[in-house]
């Protein structure tokens, strides 16, 4: 729930940021890039409400680096 | 004072914090559960290998002279692969570390301090300060970090000297028990989290009123947030032995609970939640600038400000994501060490050849 609202918070902030500028011809590029971040962001959220699992990094990272980690220990008992 | 960005001073205090971040509540703890009672000889150890290491930053910051860490990047790599270079370093260790240090907070202080408060929560009211510091920019940072930083070593010194009494130093005997392979473990731990995360500091060169500075500041702040760093892992080893504090997960917060004096003098524990509330701030907010800053480089933005907000959004849905639970935090604290190697001194290394081979070249191609 707490999620959802911040959600809302986000666009509406980010929204109320452009407005005044989105008129300059030259900024295009700004806002294509950053709203397609917060779309990203706002999609992650709205996966997330629904308790979808995302992809965590760490996971791959465990999985590359542990057999290091493992021998390190190893090593420096 | 013609050019605006952060003082030589400022740096050393905000880079200090932000060195103390995380490391503050859970570094005993980790250390001790590698090199026991000789946790504290760890801390000395990573001093001197960074002291050792450090030149390879300071060279970088050198070669980079006045340009960015994108252009510098770009100018050793070409502009695509230095580009995608960017990019993925962007967002494999900034902003990945970033979610790390929001599920940190929030961990700690759902378990700790505010156990019925949803983690959703408190994430977000640290990002709203975040983002309002980072959109104001580098100075306003500084400046801040300027005010606080007395703050923190007033708390510091109230928490950890109200502890003298208690000590007992034989706790930290018989030393180099089990030789120097432990401690050495221990220190590859510190040194990984927070010391080599100074290669984002990188990304502040171009923001100092004179770029020279930099190094000054990266060894002062080392230094001063190694003290502290080793007084309290002395003062926490010395008050809980190596044992307790190897099993608890936030031991600098618990001996603090321990202060108790006359029935009066005691409940100092949300002192250290206020110190790491402070300091995690500053970290974040190192780590959302170097974020933004190096994406609006990469893609050719001249308005960072605008990628804030996305960009914390994302941070808040992910920091829930990063790590399910506590102890999965302890067995990836394992494993950070060598991911953090790859970023932070592999690149570099590879910079720092590319700028020699770059140099060597020059020299040959020009004509005598």
């Amino acid at each position: 729930m707490l999620t959802a609202f911040i959600l809302i918070l986000a666009i509406v902030v980010f929204f109320a940021d452009f407005r005044g500028m989105n008129r300059q011809s030259t900024v295009n590029k700004e806002i294509v890039f950053s709203s397609s971040l917060l779309g990203i962001g706002v999609i992650l959220g709205v996966l997330q409400l629904f308790q979808v699992p995302l992809p965590s990094l760490m996971t791959v990272i465990e999985y590359v680096f542990r057999p290091i980690s493992d021998w390190m220990t190893v090593m420096l008992k | 004072m013609n050019k605006t960005g952060i003082t030589q001073r400022q740096a050393t205090m905000w880079f200090t914090l932000y060195q103390l971040g995380s490391a503050l509540l859970i570094l005993p703890s980790s250390l001790a559960a590698y090199s026991k009672q000789n946790a504290w000889l760890s801390v000395l150890l990573t001093m001197i290998l960074f002291i050792v290491l450090s030149p390879l930053f300071i060279t970088i910051a050198k070669q980079m002279g006045d340009r960015s860490f994108h252009n510098y990047l770009t100018g050793m790599m070409g502009n695509v692969i230095g580009k995608t270079v960017m990019v993925l370093f962007l967002i494999a260790f900034p902003f990945l570390t970033f979610w790390l240090v929001l599920k940190d907070l929030s961990n700690f202080v759902t378990t700790s301090i505010f156990p019925e408060t949803p983690p959703e929560a408190v994430h977000a009211l640290i990002l709203i300060a975040v983002v309002i510091g980072v959109r104001a920019g580098v100075t306003v940072i500084g400046r801040s970090a300027e005010l606080l930083f007395f703050i923190v070593i007033l708390l510091v010194a109230i928490g950890f000297l109200s502890l003298l009494p208690v000590l007992r130093f034989d706790y930290l005997l018989p030393m180099l028990e089990g030789g120097f392979k432990p401690i050495f473990h221990g220190s590859i731990l510190l040194l990984a989290y927070p010391y080599l995360e100074c290669v984002l500091y990188l990304f502040l060169v171009p923001d100092f009123q004179d770029a020279s500075k930099w190094k000054l500041s990266l060894m002062k702040s080392t230094l001063t947030s190694g003290m502290i760093f080793l007084i309290i892992t002395v003062t926490v080893v010395a008050a809980l032995s190596e044992g307790v504090t190897a099993n608890l997960v936030y031991p600098s917060y618990f001996v603090i609970r321990t202060i108790s004096y006359a029935d009066i003098y005691q409940r100092f524990e949300i002192v250290v939640a206020i110190l790491w509330y402070i300091t995690i701030f500053f970290r974040l907010a190192l780590l959302l600038h170097v974020v933004t800053r190096g994406l609006a480089d990469a893609i050719n933005i001249k308005n960072a400000n605008k990628l804030v907000i996305p960009l914390a959004l994302i941070g808040f849905v992910m920091a829930k994501e990063v790590l399910p639970n506590v102890p999965s935090v302890i067995t990836a604290f394992e494993v950070w060490p060598y991911y953090v190697f790859v970023f932070s001194l592999i690149l570099p290394a590879i910079l720092l050849m590319l700028g020699w081979m770059r140099r060597a070249r020059g020299r040959n191609g020009t004509p005598t």
